[in-house]
């Protein structure tokens, strides 16, 4: 009697334990279905193929699911999310379903779950970002698939295409150069007298010009305007920084090999100098957590950002604004740049009907790049520039031009690495004045060589 | 006899079960699979090369490792302290008759039950300089001239202020609610006792509500020392552990070290380090209780 | 010498009071607007299209949703799991118990943290990262709840336990027909604690999860939060509809919540 008692007891406990544990998994999958959005979690199920017949075009074929992950924040997320909703709607026989990633952990988010198996069909990456995804065997090279889709290499912007190729192969498609770029507000200018009959700021370009019109700007305007909004840690100061260094002929961090760190110390203690002047003397606001929205609203009269606030600039009611390239404050023509790719990670496995349709995406969206240069990056097929829709668009063309200038990171396997570790943490004590230049490429030189060991 | 030994066993066994199957695969196994990680180089995506002691040998000198513990080990001598000083005087307050006693209670601890990202951005805007609250409070009281500004964030003694004020607001509230049902655990004949002797409240304080409190703020220094060491998200949203690295906490560099520059078995090993360092602190404290116990006997 | 105490517990009160108070305030506010001194957070106009945008465009409410469940589900089983354990390790005669007792406590001692990297690889190999199995299972081995629960159990008399197997009551009915109704509060407590370390939990689910339907919502809101501040309205409506429902959960358990924590002080 109690043996039996205990058996059935035990049995039952064990079931119920498992059941729970079972309902908690379905669950699970019914609530990714549920919310229509398969990203990883859906990889397993064939959801896809369960979609309504109506919807397949005439090859009879199965409607192929795609999952694509991004990083786009604000206005370059609204735009790819159109070029999305655009390609599913032409395309009846693919659906791309997009999700979007914090930026700050796209990358770390894309390798491990590609690591696990449970990475997406189409991805985003930089062109910087590149060499490392591809050394750890994230990407998969795409010569096969594309030949089959029938892409034409040739029609991409040749320059951004030789990034993205390694030992012969393709592992990515270029969608767009997003450079460093110069913004202007129209009416402190002309409150300032600085705004030229051609409707252009008025300002040499020269080191000495550049202070002077910022000179100009501090004093011809109220004191709750910031002459420059900047921010003042990370990416845009380094990016400036970049262009400057690059202005006086710096060759990038580390040595043509990629094996040595190989800053030109003197280039970067000048550039790095300048720009810290510009904290100092009050020409940027100092910490401004505000800055991108004190352009926005009119209390800072210009601003240096990517091209990507273009679009977001646009979309300000009573907002009169202007781009142009950086100003050539030293010797040579150079900025700061970076390219926004398609790639098609490593899946657990490979499915060619997925890939073809994938890169199908790529080019498509590359071929519609006037969409996606809504939002300010410049397309990456020249035929795109030529189109109407791209030339009716304002702006664009007064830094189209600046694609050329841009002076790219070496191919390196580590240049995130050395950015978000090395250049930020170092240059940013020198923007909060707490570092001299000089003490700040000491150490950048002593990390970069560290770093490249690793 | 031996029959009735077994199913005894087998009995216990199947209640054992469930705790033991998760315990075994989810806690030991990984304690083992640990140990066979920081002997190779170990990607996110793959085992690669066996390199031995290496990750061993770079640990102890990695100057970054120690730094990192060096910072949470601050993060504990800056929030254990204050901690147990602010519990107690919000259970004291909370403590005290009036129509406001439960309101107090219950804003105290209610910080406690945000999510931690939901606490360190609300911190984080506090703080923010220009338009955050602090600092919009202190240029509205003119302690703060209208033209300046504190940036609290950029320097590293005022980031770690920020961190402790931060964490105390956000988890005061367990160790106060402990504090606070001992205090009422206090009989009232010993404070009646004590005022009939002609007692003042300085010293019915001193002499008797705190002694009481004594043995549960040991079990909350206790708990709040090992808790400490292992902070990372607020720090994470809050200063990222800058400027300069200089808050960096150990749990965020494995969680770089691993993830972000992809060498899990690296990351492994400093998780054993400070996997060791924790257990000489909790046998320190053992054994500190322990002999204080003694003598209190 | 009473006036000074109400002052400085009215300011303590503030003081905690202040950010919850500013979120809500800076939440049902325009957004875009030109906030000068702090006065300017509290004057009109006020506005809920934020909520509404949030609410319908963003995930938020899934990872709530997911943070609950999550929470709620590690709370029940892990309760359950300890009981059976800590009841065995109490009541049950049977061989090499002392060592396995030592096994449990032995435990205690491996912080979470330092087996993270390792128990990702783990769950790897086992295909459980990426779901809710992955999230709830591994947090389930509780040596914690075990012990403290064992220990409650311990103070439960034996005759009673005896005085129902005479009345040919097995095991299992003592288990839950005794011990788990003598021990209603020590449960509650350990569920409690359970919930609320769960619902904090951030690195797991940080490290293990890539599909945003996963999230909990620590890792969501920071996916939330632009990588440039903006205005101030977006985010604190983020942390206002992050933050009430769980505000709502304790306002309404509070007694039983407050309890449950003094509970473990006893023990602990």
């Amino acid at each position: 009697m109690k043996k039996r008692s205990i058996g059935v007891t035990a049995m039952a406990l064990l079931l119920s334990f498992s059941m729970v544990l079972s309902a908690c998994g379905g669950n699970g999958n019914s609530g990714s279905n549920a919310n229509g959005n398969n990203s990883a979690a859906g990889a397993g199920n064939e959801e896809g193929a369960s979609g309504n017949a109506s919807d397949s075009t005439d090859n009879g074929g199965e409607k192929v699911s795609l999952s694509f992950w991004t990083l786009f924040d604000g206005g370059d997320g609204a735009n790819m999310q159109t070029l999305v909703d655009e390609f599913n709607k032409t395309h009846s026989d693919i659906q791309v379903k997009n999700t979007k990633l914090a930026w700050g952990e796209y990358y770390t988010k894309l390798i491990t779950a590609v690591g696990n198996g449970n990475g997406p069909d189409i991805g985003i990456s930089h062109t910087s970002r590149l060499p490392d995804l591809i050394n750890q065997g994230v990407v998969t090279d795409l010569d096969t698939t594309a030949t089959d889709a029938g892409v034409d290499w040739n029609t991409f912007n040749q320059n951004l295409l030789d990034a993205t190729v390694v030992d012969g192969k393709h592992y990515a498609v270029p969608i767009d150069t997003h450079p460093f770029i110069m913004y202007y507000n129209v009416k402190l200018l002309k409150d300032a007298g600085l705004l030229g009959d051609d409707g252009k700021p008025v300002m040499e370009q020269s080191a000495d010009g550049f202070l002077n019109f910022l000179k100009t700007l501090k004093e011809k305007l109220p004191n709750k305007v910031t002459p420059f909004a900047l921010s003042n840690a990370n990416d845009d100061p380094y990016r400036l920084w970049w262009a400057l260094y690059s202005q006086l002929g710096g060759n990038d961090l580390i040595s043509d090999d990629l094996t040595v760190a190989d800053i030109d110390k003197e280039k970067g203690i000048q550039a790095a100098d300048y720009i810290q002047k510009l904290f100092t003397e009050g020409y940027i606001k100092k910490n401004d957590p505000d800055f991108y929205k004190n352009f926005q609203s009119g209390t800072a009269a210009i601003m240096m950002t990517g091209v990507w606030a273009t679009g977001t600039w646009e979309s300000t009611k009573n907002f009169e604004f202007g781009a142009m390239p950086i100003p050539k404050i030293y010797d040579q023509e150079a900025t700061w740049g970076d390219s926004h790719t398609i790639i098609l990670p490593t899946t657990k496995k490979e499915d060619s009907a997925k890939r073809k349709a994938a890169i199908t995406f790529a080019n498509w969206v590359a071929d519609n790049g006037q969409i996606w240069a809504k939002a300010g990056h410049i397309p990456s097929k020249p035929s795109v520039l030529e189109k109407q829709e791209f030339k009716d668009m304002p702006y664009r063309s007064d830094y189209a031009s600046v694609a050329s200038m841009v002076k790219f990171n070496k191919p390196s396997v580590k240049t995130a690495q050395i950015r978000d570790n090395v250049s930020f943490k170092f240059l940013n004590e020198v923007w909060a004045n707490k570092m001299t230049p000089a003490e700040a490429m000491d150490k950048m030189q002593e990390n970069v060589q560290k770093t490249l060991d690793e | 006899m031996k029959m009735k030994k077994i199913r005894a066993d087998i009995q216990a066994l199947l209640f054992l079960l469930p705790f033991l199957v998760v315990y075994i695969l989810f806690t030991l196994w990984p304690m083992v699979k640990g140990v066979e990680m920081t002997f190779y180089k170990w990607t996110l995506i793959k085992k690669m090369d066996f390199i031995g002691w290496d990750n061993y040998r770079q640990v102890l000198q990695d100057r970054e490792v120690w730094e990192a513990l060096w910072h949470s080990a601050i993060f504990v001598v800056l929030t254990t302290p204050t901690m147990i000083v602010l519990s107690i005087s919000l259970a004291l307050i909370a403590n005290r008759k009036s129509l406001l006693q439960k309101f107090y209670r219950s804003i105290f601890f209610i910080p406690s039950v945000l999510s931690v990202a939901v606490a360190s951005y609300l911190g984080l805007f506090v703080f923010q300089p220009y338009t955050g609250l602090v600092n919009s409070i202190l240029h509205l009281i003119q302690l703060l001239p209208g033209d300046q500004e504190i940036f609290w964030l950029t320097e590293t003694s005022l980031a770690w202020i920020v961190i402790t004020l931060i964490t105390l607001w956000w988890t005061v509230g367990f160790n106060f609610i402990l504090h606070l049902s001992a205090i009422q655990e206090i009989p009232d004949e010993i404070y009646e006792a004590a005022r009939l002797d002609g007692a003042n409240n300085n010293q019915i304080f001193w002499r008797i509500t705190l002694p009481y409190l004594t043995p549960i703020t040991k079990t909350i220094m206790m708990l709040q020392i090992i808790a400490s060491f292992k902070v990372f998200m607020q720090i994470y949203i809050i200063t990222g552990g800058g400027p300069l690295d200089q808050t960096r906490p150990i749990i965020q560099l494995i969680y770089q070290t691993g993830f972000r520059k992809n060498n899990l078995g690296y990351a492994a090993t400093m998780s054993y380090l400070l996997f060791v360092i924790l257990l000489v602190l909790s046998a320190l404290q053992y054994w500190i209780n322990n002999r204080k116990g003694a003598e209190d006997r | 010498m009473k006036w000074l105490y109400r002052i400085i517990s009215a300011c303590m009160a503030t003081l905690f009071a202040a950010p919850l108070v500013w979120m809500l305030v800076v939440s049902i506010k325009e957004e875009g607007m030109k906030i000068i001194t702090v006065l300017d957070w509290f004057k009109p106009p006020y506005s809920l299209d934020v909520y509404k945008e949030i609410l319908t465009g963003t995930k938020l409410t899934v990872w709530i949703g997911n943070s609950l469940l999550v929470a709620a589900l590690v709370m029940v089983l892990t309760v359950a799991v300890a009981a059976l354990a800590g009841f065995a390790l109490s009541k049950l005669p049977f061989r090499y118990r002392t060592l396995m007792f030592f096994v449990v406590l032995a435990g205690l001692l491996i912080p979470g943290e330092a087996t993270i990297i390792p128990l990702y690889q783990v769950a790897k190999d086992m295909d459980l990262l990426n779901s809710y199995q992955g999230l709830i299972i591994p947090a389930l081995a509780s040596p914690v709840a075990v012990i403290v629960l064992k220990s409650f159990f311990d103070g439960i008399p034996n005759d009673l336990l005896e005085s129902v197997q005479i009345d040919g009551g097995g095991t299992w009915r003592i288990f839950i027909r005794i011990i788990l109704p003598l021990t209603r509060p020590a449960l509650a407590s350990m569920a409690i604690l359970t919930f609320i370390g769960s619902w904090n939990n951030f690195l797991w689910p940080f490290l293990s999860i890539t599909d945003d339907n996963l999230f909990t919502l620590p890792m969501g809101i920071p996916t939330l939060m632009g990588q440039y501040s903006e205005d101030y309205v977006k985010p604190m409506v983020i942390n206002a509809i992050a933050s009430i429902p769980i505000i709502i959960l304790f306002v309404t358990f509070e007694r039983q919540i407050v309890k449950g924590i003094s509970m473990s002080g006893i023990k602990g």
